[in-house]
């Protein structure tokens, strides 16, 4: 059934591809074959094997109960929300935050993980900001503070 | 042929302190990254790419880096599969059919002394393959037009659909997933923006770092959380990492013949370490396995896959420096690292950057050198990365990868599509679609349309142009034979081999033996 359900989709997604290179406005280089018959190509291509999917699924997957799932869900809205606290909070309380959910996740006592987070990413901006120069950063909410 | 004189140059390039420190990192890291069950060559590199180009080492510099991490991998993945019967990569499946047997019975060192040595063969005797095949094969590829490469690429893509996982058609069907992705940002022939949605950060595209981060890095941590189990215990106590004379004997001419077929499954694009690996395995078993003791504790069958896999590294790397068309997932991140530094691989590169070409290949033997150092006194020191707990190493590998995509271009919008492709790469994992078609094809995606777009310019738009030399006819014969023999044989190699390939899905997939 997932096989159906993905090959549908990903037909769904390929139609819409080749729509949308339809409507690339063709340019005023004289090159044969231009910007829109590459994407359609590889349009039917999706297609095609979409349909051979379709018609004929592979293998059923077994998707994790609702336990699991929700503690998937919570380590992706980790990884979206550690993202957008990157620039305000900067990078070391962020990463502290994000290490401990992460860490929580997979078992660790919330003391531990919250230290060990705090540990980790004072290393890493060392390494990575003082060491290797990397731009990393220290957060909007500390501007006045250094 | 001449090969002394080059090779000479070569240490001396090899041998200056800069390369020799960066030849050590990347075997050290590599042996890490492929001991640690959930992070392999493939996202070690990428996420090493932003850091290197951030320290600005030139470009030799970094190929021996990326290689130590690539063949470096391939001596670490052997130590959890030994001790812990989980694959630090897959590749090292093969290895845990007898390796784990031998570390039950007690005999866990004799295990691990095996399979350094016999990766040590297989890495050096494929360094004399690689700098012999090398130039020979640079030479013939001259004669290649872009009619040629375009028709290479696509051969390229229905291999390793057809060798990737277990399904040709879910292999397919990745591969179309890659080529869709690559045809995010501006046109390479014309400069019109395609799929952007107006948003400014993908004019660009999408970055192959973010992309292989996401698709293999991120999606493990999710597929991770899913799996309670964590193999068996850590052998600490080893003994003594050491074999017999004898031992070594009875596997001498072992490791030789599957150096030799791993090479040369390595060069096949798509096909790769794991593939040679379960080659070599059962091509022994066929051969030497007279009482029948493969897959009880047989110490060749250690040295079998483990000398094979080694020699496919070697491999890897002709078709991506001679052609510029890698055949494997971490390949195609390195070709796209030198692409970002301007430097195109193909028939000129070897004999236009001899530094590069013969300071890598002399920097392959002194980091094999180093790696039999690592890998038999100072194994019991790796040893205890092992106990590191998943609570500390998974959020730790996360938070490195963010890393390392923030400092592309400090982009959050990087960080979400990183995420995206982690959402993506975790639900085609889950579905048996193999991940690493799809880095392949957002990688050669560009190359395959701009060479097709030249050829037809070239022919006024005529579609003959790729049917007119007798190379493109050898090249569509073998597209052919391809795309024919899994479906008339009804199953991929991969499948073949049986349930342990399972975990066996890509060349460079991380997997865990759950």
């Amino acid at each position: 059934m997932s096989d159906r359900i993905a090959s549908g989709i990903l037909i769904a997604i390929a139609v819409a591809f080749i729509a949308m290179a339809i409507s690339i406005q063709p340019s005023t280089f004289s090159d044969p074959l231009g910007a829109r018959w590459v994407p359609i190509l590889i349009g039917i291509f999706v297609i095609g094997a979409g349909i051979a999917l379709l018609v004929q699924p592979r293998s059923t997957t077994r998707w994790p109960d609702r336990k699991t799932a929700s503690r998937l869900l919570l380590c992706l809205a980790g990884f979206v929300a550690y993202g957008f606290a990157l620039n305000p909070l900067g990078f070391i309380v962020a990463t502290t935050l994000a290490f401990a959910l992460f860490a929580m996740l997979f078992r660790g006592t919330p003391l531990r993980a919250l230290l060990a987070g705090a540990v980790f990413s004072v290393a890493c901006y060392l390494i990575f900001s003082v060491a290797l120069d990397l731009y990393l950063p220290t957060g909007r909410v500390f501007a006045g503070w250094f | 042929m001449e090969l002394l004189g080059p090779l000479l140059g070569g240490f001396q390039t090899a041998l200056t302190p800069q390369n020799l420190l960066f030849a050590f990192l990347g075997v050290f890291l590599g042996t890490m990254i492929g001991m640690l069950p959930g992070i392999g060559p493939i996202n070690g590199i990428a996420i090493l790419i932003p850091i290197t180009f951030a320290l600005d080492v030139n470009p030799t510099t970094m190929m021996i880096l990326f290689a130590g991490i690539y063949y470096g991998s391939q001596y670490g993945n052997s130590i959890s599969a030994i001790l812990l019967n989980v694959p630090g990569t897959a590749s090292s499946v093969a290895t845990t059919l007898d390796g784990y047997q031998m570390a039950k019975r007690g005999r866990a060192g004799p295990a691990l002394a095996m399979s350094a040595i016999a990766s040590f063969v297989g890495g050096t005797l494929s360094i004399f393959g690689l700098a012999f095949l090398a130039p020979l094969l640079a030479q013939w590829a001259i004669r290649f037009g872009p009619a040629e490469y375009f028709v290479l690429i696509i051969f390229t893509f229905t291999t390793i659909s057809a060798l990737t996982g277990k399904f040709f058609v879910k292999g397919l069907l990745a591969t179309g997933i890659g080529l869709m992705l690559a045809t995010i940002g501006l046109d390479p022939g014309t400069g019109v923006p395609r799929y952007t949605f107006g948003l400014l950060p993908l004019y660009d595209g999408i970055d192959f770092v973010s992309a292989t981060i996401g698709l293999f890095a991120v999606a493990e941590v999710f597929l991770m959380l899913e799996v309670t189990r964590a193999g068996g215990e850590v052998r600490t106590a080893i003994g003594r990492a050491m074999i017999s004379v004898k031992e070594f004997w009875s596997s001498f001419w072992v490791m030789i013949r599957s150096a030799v077929s791993g090479f040369l499954v390595g060069v096949l694009p798509g096909a790769g370490a794991t593939i040679a690996a379960f080659l070599a395995y059962s091509n022994e078993q066929r051969w030497v396995d007279k009482e029948g003791t493969f897959g009880e504790g047989d110490i060749r069958g250690v040295a079998a896959p483990e000398a094979a896999n080694n020699a496919a590294v070697s491999g890897a790397l002709i078709p991506l420096l001679t052609l510029g068309v890698p055949g494997s997932g971490t390949t195609a991140v390195i070709l796209a690292a030198l692409l970002a530094l301007n430097l195109n691989p193909g028939p000129l590169f070897i004999s236009q950057q001899p530094d590069l070409f013969w300071g890598l290949v002399a920097s392959m033997y002194i980091g094999n050198v180093m790696l039999l150092i690592l890998n038999l006194p100072l194994v019991g020191l790796f040893i205890r990365i092992l106990l590191i707990p998943r609570w500390v190493l998974v959020p730790g590998v996360a938070v490195i990868g963010y890393v390392a995509v923030f400092s592309v271009n400090s982009s959050v919008f990087d960080l979400m599509v990183m995420t995206s492709l982690g959402v993506l790469g975790y639900l085609m994992r889950k579905m048996n679609i193999p991940v690493a078609p799809v880095i392949l094809a957002l990688v050669l995606g560009p190359l395959m349309e701009t060479n097709l777009r030249r050829a037809l310019a070239l022919a006024q738009g005529s579609w003959t142009v790729l049917f007119e030399s007798p190379i493109t006819w050898v090249l569509w014969a073998m597209v052919i034979a391809s795309v024919l023999l899994p479906i008339l044989t009804r199953r991929t190699p991969v499948a073949a081999m049986g349930p342990s390939a399972e975990s066996a899905e890509e060349e460079d997939a991380p997997t865990l033996n759950d």
